[in-house]
């Protein structure tokens, strides 16, 4: 009966993963599609999305099988309660990704405002907290998901920099408002994400310890 | 052990039906229970799991001295029965059977009617007004949720129900006596799931006027039913809280194990 288990939980862990990657890679091609104002990477994203909500589906129900069949208990019950969980917040990275992409393409071509310093930054540390808390989980690291949710005050604190500059340009830019508001919404998705990584820590930590923490 | 030190720095003797206290047991040279601390709560549904042959069946049938059939059980520590230890001369043991009242795996009603079996115990303790027993008989299968089955056929032989009724009947014959305590040794273990589920909802309602304790093999049971949870192993008690803790989060990795089905 055990190995049966096992198995079931084997194969949601697959998903899990590839799920992972889909998700993780969609902020970085995201934000690829940004720099470049590439609206034909953007539209990828927004074709690729519905592979991840459906994956989304398939883990739930999945998990809902297993607790029909397996009755999990203890920290299989709590690993399963974390997949249903996880499998949400990835799902809203990939719709974050996708809002980014909404912005590329109805933005088109322009000419930058200002050169884009911070919010590339502001992607490689959010698309590492999003790839470590997914470690953590992974490699059941509780270290790991304290430290990686640590990272989030960082990451707030430069989207304010971010939207504090922007917030004063749109004053005195005219004729640019589109585009320094569609540069605060994705330092706004960015944030967003950030967050949902946050989310992903606290899981691990619940699977592991039990306890239901707030980082 | 942290919960059993706050009983006894914390004395609320009312509050705990059984206090056990080092008790160990030894079926002639096997030891089959290992210094058991515990208490049981009034009130409250303590579920007793473990694998085969841990000891926990051995040792709810201390808790009455029914293990006392058994010739060569020999035992030492103590068990307070509201402060009484049990193993004290001073002890009726028929008495504390009619307190510590028990209902076994498999249904064993007398063979006689659904009323004499009832009535038996209430009998033997010198009733013999028609109408007392009558509304003991009344009161009793009311309580184990049988008596609407089977008021109209009192005179039946009780062989005549089913596994679960006849279950229930067991139990309104132990109520009927007028019990604190109601031992359980896997009570549903021989029932279809709907009569489990019937005698479950039993069990929940009963524990408002009575004590209860239940040894199952069933996880899901034990997590459906009870308050508290005590794990067994190889004689030991391993482990013993708050059952959503057992279930969701035990301390000890044994206890992991074992409701996860890595053994047992």
């Amino acid at each position: 009966m055990r190995e049966q288990m096992e198995d079931r939980i084997r194969e949601i862990h697959s998903k899990v993963e590839y799920m992972s990657r889909l998700s993780a890679g969609s902020i970085g091609q995201a934000m690829e599609a940004f720099v470049r104002q590439d609206a034909r990477i953007a539209k990828q994203i927004l074709a690729q999305d519905p592979e991840i909500n459906k994956l989304e589906k398939e883990i739930e129900n999945l998990c809902i099988t297993l607790a029909a069949t397996q009755s999990p208990l203890a920290s299989d019950l709590r690993q399963m309660v974390s997949i249903i969980k996880i499998v949400t917040d990835l799902e809203r990275v990939g719709d974050y990704s996708c809002n980014i992409a909404e912005v590329v393409i109805s933005l088109g071509k322009y000419e930058l405002v200002k050169p884009l310093e911070r919010l590339p930054i502001m992607e490689k540390k959010v698309r590492e907290m999003l790839e470590a808390s997914l470690r953590a989980y992974f490699q059941h690291d509780i270290e790991l998901a304290y430290a990686t949710a640590r990272k989030d005050d960082e990451v707030d604190t430069l989207y304010e920099e971010i939207y504090r500059e922007l917030l004063h340009l749109i004053k005195i830019r005219e004729n640019q408002e589109d585009q320094i508001i569609g540069l605060i919404l994705v330092g706004r998705y960015l944030e967003r994400i950030a967050d949902h990584a946050t989310n992903i820590c606290e899981r691990v930590i619940l699977m592991m310890t039990g306890e239901n923490v707030k980082l | 052990m942290e919960e059993i030190l706050l009983n006894i720095q914390n004395p609320e003797i009312e509050n705990n039906v059984f206090d056990v206290r080092g008790l160990n047991l030894w079926y002639g040279n096997d030891q089959a229970l290992k210094n058991i601390n515990m208490q049981i709560e009034k009130n409250k549904i303590t579920a007793i799991i473990g694998p085969s042959g841990c000891g926990k069946s051995t040792f709810i049938k201390t808790l009455n001295r029914m293990i006392e059939n058994v010739p060569i059980v020999r035992t030492t520590g103590e068990i307070l029965y509201h402060g009484n230890d049990i193993f004290d001369k001073s002890m009726r043991v028929e008495e504390l059977r009619t307190k510590v009242g028990m209902v076994f795996q498999k249904p064993n009603p007398f063979p006689k009617s659904i009323f004499e079996n009832v009535v038996y115990g209430p009998k033997i303790h010198g009733i013999k007004d028609k109408k007392l027993l009558m509304e003991i008989a009344e009161a009793s299968l009311k309580s184990a949720a049988l008596w609407d089955e089977v008021k109209d056929r009192l005179n039946d032989n009780a062989y005549g129900l089913s596994g679960g009724q006849q279950q229930r009947l067991c139990i309104a014959r132990c109520i009927a006596v007028q019990p604190d305590v109601i031992l359980m040794d896997e009570p549903t273990s021989a029932l279809d799931p709907i009569a489990t589920l019937k005698v479950e909802e039993l069990m929940d309602s009963l524990k408002q006027e009575y004590t209860i304790a239940i040894v199952t093999h069933s996880m899901q049971q034990a997590a459906r039913i009870s308050d508290k949870t005590a794990f067994f192993l190889m004689g030991d008690l391993i482990e013993y809280d708050k059952t959503e803790a057992i279930f969701s989060n035990p301390r000890d990795k044994r206890t992991e194990d074992y409701i996860t089905g890595r053994f047992g």
